[in-house]
């Protein structure tokens, strides 16, 4: 009502007018009074305005008895505020603490987590874009559909089949180099993908066009719409490419587009080129592509599985030497992009929840102890007069300055921590730039309402009760915790503590358990040696380079040079480096072994090395030799296998002398000469593989990844590595060259994020439970303090109070340990897929947490108790019944 | 010390006083300072200066209410009415007033 007074100026105008037409009435009514007592008229007014004063002066002073005074209640009532919030410095600092960090903590993480998996994803279509997969029914295998799954005939006849979608796209990568006349040839990520992936993803051009289907057709020329940011940094974004040509690797294109900014699908890549399927298309092997489609509208998952399987049970029927054993499934994009971030991702959500459930339990706990000190104080002030709604508005005033101050205090460290937990984000697992994230304000405000409301709540509450409570009650109680009334708050409040500390161990068992998990997985040997290794990506373009002898030669006179290099231990090259997430898989059978039956064939990984790879890369050769020089063109095709393979095709027996035939261009017969060491090409987290590898010059890449091994700090090594890879061709362009330690540390972003994320939750949780308990045990403190007093006068020492006090806060938080470890047993499940060599029932974590949060929860009982032990007698005694 | 003057009101018995002239029933502004005059045979002259700003005052306080009205000689007041809640202060003040009246009497004819 003050505030509607204090800027209602429609009011105050009428006020105003009000006012003076008072005035005049006044004036006049005195003038005929003068009048009728016989003056003449000039004397009775001059009478009337003397008698009525300074009529500024006067209607300054009624103005100011109604606008000044909210104004004036208003800053009494903050600065009393402010006054009482300090002479609580213990209640304040906690209160103060518990919402700054929930607003700004949970703000920041929750903004984090939506920026990276809770965004749309950025297509107008997003929720009826699928990925189409195939997997294998007879080997239960990865559900997510690993890159490159999908047959080329399939596709091609599928979309021709399929009634489920309005487009379906394929689409593969390569890295090849670019030369534009007259310029250097760069690097650059290709995506081969036909004209639908762009109607799929309702994807238009900045500049020029994209693909059609016309561009689709066989015979078609080959046209190339360049990213956004490639055209940015490669042509300085020149609006004059599109009709010009470039040479991908030796063959001509025209670009004819600039895709829009940002226009990304998975892996973000450089430009996309046309697929042109050939008829022969139709009758080939081989799973290299990706591929999504659009559902028609009103058609659901269900039905496009449905037919999916139809489809694929039509073709194992009708190519049986590609497709038994395989089936079909769509995915919708959005689980296909989050992949195993979902889980992740609802798991946080859960410890918002928790979190924003233990900050309320706390501030309320904390606002009642606050009121139930202050019993007396308002008892004493309802008897000498104060109204209950005065009360109330004192006691709102002080929830106000308290959470406006803690807001404040809490934005900060959300726009703080939002910038700190971005830069922990690893890249690759956002579908989105990240640049542009910023705090999630809607969250913000969510937060700071519940917070708020909880503080409002709470600290209003008992002002209501005091108006209506017994003063006499009260006053005669001297504020002692002796009254039904405050010994149920006093119920209640402990019961928050409990439920508070049951959280918190909860939300930290789940933080013990991340950790542990990511413990496990940075412990994980990758079978590699990642320290003092330098990696750079080399492509040779095709029409300098036609053939495989000249690929070959080119490689071997690089890596000479470069194993002259001062501080170059070893030198290798690899068609697929481990943790990049490319392969090439291909089905092989033993020779001289049964065959197994169609589907089922063993499949493995096609890995083309150098001979000095394994050195380099610190991978052993447990069986047999790695290769040489010697294993060049024209000499018997071999091959080294992993461990993994050598164990699951020849158990029990020497993998080294066997043959593997395989179809790859031709049907190939290579002998196994050498097993490696296994290695964990796609992550600590995911299993080993069967691996093949092969010798370069027998089975040429012209796009590999060096590897050099150094001395001392690889990262120094890039530019003699460039001056080398110069020397022998000035052209080549030289990409992604990264420390191996980079890639390692890069395939555990993830889990090193979702760690940080649920360490800061426990961290959280734990400093909350404790400030809670501090809390209640230093109100508890307080409200005894003449007890204490008579204890220690009559001789109890100040070891027996202190026990005392631990004991309480002992009792409540052991009750909350218990209850929270039966929860966190029963929850624990839930994190089963999100960790990674430990249980979810590990024995290990769950006593850990239990004793670390029982030693915060006696700490935190403790310091009180040992402030009670401070009570001077004389003077706790003295106020007893003392009305101040 | 000066002699007080005529019209100079011990603090906080402006409030009571016009309370008590609106007891008799609704009034405008002018109405009530002739009451009071009135009332004390002319001892009590309430200077506008005050009267307004008490006026306002208690209104907020909601211990009268006011509304537009027409006076004797057909001019548009303001006419205030006492509130239940005035009413019952006026009663409470008007206790504490005796008692103090009295204490003060008793003090003053110490020794008479």
């Amino acid at each position: 009502m003050s505030w509607r007074r204090l800027f209602g100026f429609r009011r105050r105008a009428a006020l105003e007018s009000r006012l003076r037409e008072e005035m005049d009435f006044h004036l006049r009514e005195a003038t005929e009074q003068n009048l009728r007592a016989g003056m003449a008229p000039e004397e009775a007014r001059r009478q009337a305005l003397i008698a009525f004063g300074g009529r500024d002066q006067w209607s300054e002073a009624t103005r100011d008895e109604i606008r000044s005074r909210p104004l004036e209640e208003l800053l009494r009532d903050v600065r009393y505020a402010f006054r009482s919030l300090r002479r609580a410095p213990g209640l304040t600092a906690a209160a103060v603490t518990t919402l700054t960090l929930t607003i700004g903590a949970t703000t920041a993480i929750f903004s984090v987590v939506n920026a990276v998996l809770l965004r749309r994803l950025p297509y107008p279509d997003a929720e009826r874009i699928v990925a189409v997969c195939e997997k294998s029914t007879v080997r239960p295998g990865n559900t997510l559909c690993p890159i490159g799954g999908f047959s080329g005939s399939n596709f091609v006849i599928w979309r021709e089949e399929a009634r489920s979608f309005d487009a379906m796209g394929a689409f593969y990568e390569r890295r090849v180099a670019i030369t534009a006349s007259g310029r250097e040839p760069v690097s650059a990520q290709i995506r081969f993908a036909n004209a639908s992936v762009f109607s799929v993803l309702g994807a238009r051009a900045a500049l020029g066009r994209l693909h059609t289907e016309a561009d689709d057709q066989p015979g078609a020329p080959p046209m190339l719409v360049l990213g956004h940011e490639f055209w940015q940094r490669q042509w300085g974004a020149d609006s004059s490419v599109i009709g010009r040509q470039v040479r991908l690797n030796g063959v001509d294109a025209t670009i004819v587009g600039v895709s829009q900014p940002g226009f990304a699908l998975y892996e973000p890549v450089d430009a996309w080129l046309t697929i042109r399927f050939s008829a022969e298309q139709r009758n080939r092997g081989g799973r290299f592509l990706r591929v999504v489609a659009l559902l028609k509208p009103g058609v659901t998952l269900e039905q496009a599985n449905r037919e999916m399987s139809l489809l694929a049970a039509r073709r194992a029927q009708d190519a049986p030497q590609f497709n038994t054993g395989m089936t079909a499934f769509v995915l919708p994009l959005r689980e296909k992009v989050l992949g195993s971030s979902g889980p992740v991702l609802w798991t946080l959500f859960g410890a918002v929840g928790f979190l924003l459930l233990i900050a309320c339990a706390n501030v309320a706990n904390l606002m009642l102890a606050r009121a139930a000190a202050r019993e007396r104080e308002l008892a004493v002030r309802v008897s000498l007069g104060a109204s209950r709604a005065r009360l109330v508005r004192q006691l709102l005033t002080e929830s106000v300055v308290l959470s406006l101050g803690s807001a404040v205090l809490g934005l900060a460290l959300a726009v703080q921590g939002t910038r700190a937990l971005i830069a922990l984000v690893p890249e690759g697992i956002s579908t989105h730039s990240l640049a542009g994230v910023a705090v999630n304000w809607r969250l913000l405000g969510f937060t700071a309402l519940v917070a708020l409301g909880t503080g409002l709540l709470f600290g209003v509450v008992p002002a209501l009760h005091a108006g209506r409570g017994d003063v006499q009650e009260a006053l005669k109680e001297g504020g002692r915790a002796g009254s039904s009334a405050s010994r149920k708050s006093a119920r209640f409040r402990s019961a928050l503590v409990v439920a508070e500390v049951s959280l918190a161990l909860v939300l930290l068992t789940g933080a013990g358990l991340m950790v542990r998990s990511f413990a496990a997985l940075q412990a994980v040997r990758l079978g590699f040696e990642p320290a003092a290794a330098l990696t750079a990506r080399l492509t040779l373009p095709g029409r300098k380079y036609p053939n495989d002898s000249v690929i070959a030669g080119t490689f071997r006179q690089l890596e000479a040079q470069l194993a002259a290099l001062p501080g170059v231990q070893a030198v290798g090259a690899i068609s697929y480096l481990p943790l990049t997430g490319e392969r090439s898989v291909n089905g092989f059978t033993v020779e001289g072994k049964p065959a197994p039956k169609p589907g089922d064939e063993p499949g493995g990984d096609m890995r083309s090395v150098t001979p000095g790879y394994f050195q380099a890369m610190g991978i052993p050769i447990r069986e047999g030799r790695g290769f040489t020089a010697d294993d060049g063109i024209g000499r018997p095709a071999v091959a080294v296998v992993s461990e993994t393979l050598a164990r699951t095709l020849f158990p029990g027996e020497r993998a080294v002398g066997h043959f593997l035939l395989y179809e790859w261009a031709t049907p190939e017969r290579v002998e196994i000469v050498g097993v490696a060491g296994d290695v964990h090409h796609d992550g600590p987290a995911k299993e080993t593989y069967m691996e093949l590898y092969r010798p370069h010059p027998q089975f040429a890449y012209s796009s590999m990844t060096l590897v050099i091994r150094v001395a001392g700090d690889p990262g120094s090594y890039g530019n003699l590595l460039r001056g080398a890879v110069r020397s022998v061709d000035g052209d080549l362009p030289l990409a992604a060259v990264q420390p191996m330690t980079a890639l390692v540390t890069r395939s555990i972003g993830p889990a090193r994020l979702s760690t940080a994320l649920f360490g800061l939750f426990g961290a959280l949780a734990l400093v909350l439970a404790a400030v809670g308990i501090y809390g209640v045990m230093s109100y508890t403190v307080q409200q005894r303090r003449q007890e204490f007093g008579i204890r220690l006068a009559l001789g109890a020492s100040p070891r027996a109070i202190v026990a005392m006090v631990t004991r309480r806060g002992a009792v409540l938080s052991g009750a909350g340990i218990a209850i929270g470890t039966v929860a966190a047993l029963a929850g624990a499940g839930l994190m089963r897929n999100l960790l990674f060599g430990v249980p979810p029932h590990d024995v290990a974590t769950f006593v850990a947490t239990v004793l670390i949060l029982a030693a915060v929860g006696v700490l935190a009982a403790y310091l009180p108790g040992r402030r009670a032990t401070r009570v001077d007698p004389v003077s706790a005694l003295r106020e007893e019944g003392a009305v101040r | 010390m000066a002699e007080p003057k005529r019209d100079e009101l011990l603090q906080g018995t402006l409030d009571m006083l016009v309370l008590k002239a609106l007891h008799l029933g609704p009034m405008h502004g002018w109405g009530i300072t002739q009451r009071i005059d009135q009332g004390s045979r002319n001892t009590l002259q309430v200077g506008q200066g005050s009267l307004y700003p008490a006026l306002y005052r208690l209104e907020l306080q909601k211990l009268i209410a006011s509304e537009w009205g027409t006076s004797d000689n057909n001019r548009r007041a303001r006419y205030y009415a006492l509130t239940p809640a005035g009413r019952a202060r006026l009663a409470k003040e008007r206790q504490a007033w005796r008692r103090m009246s009295r204490a003060v009497d008793l003090v003053l004819a110490m020794g008479e």
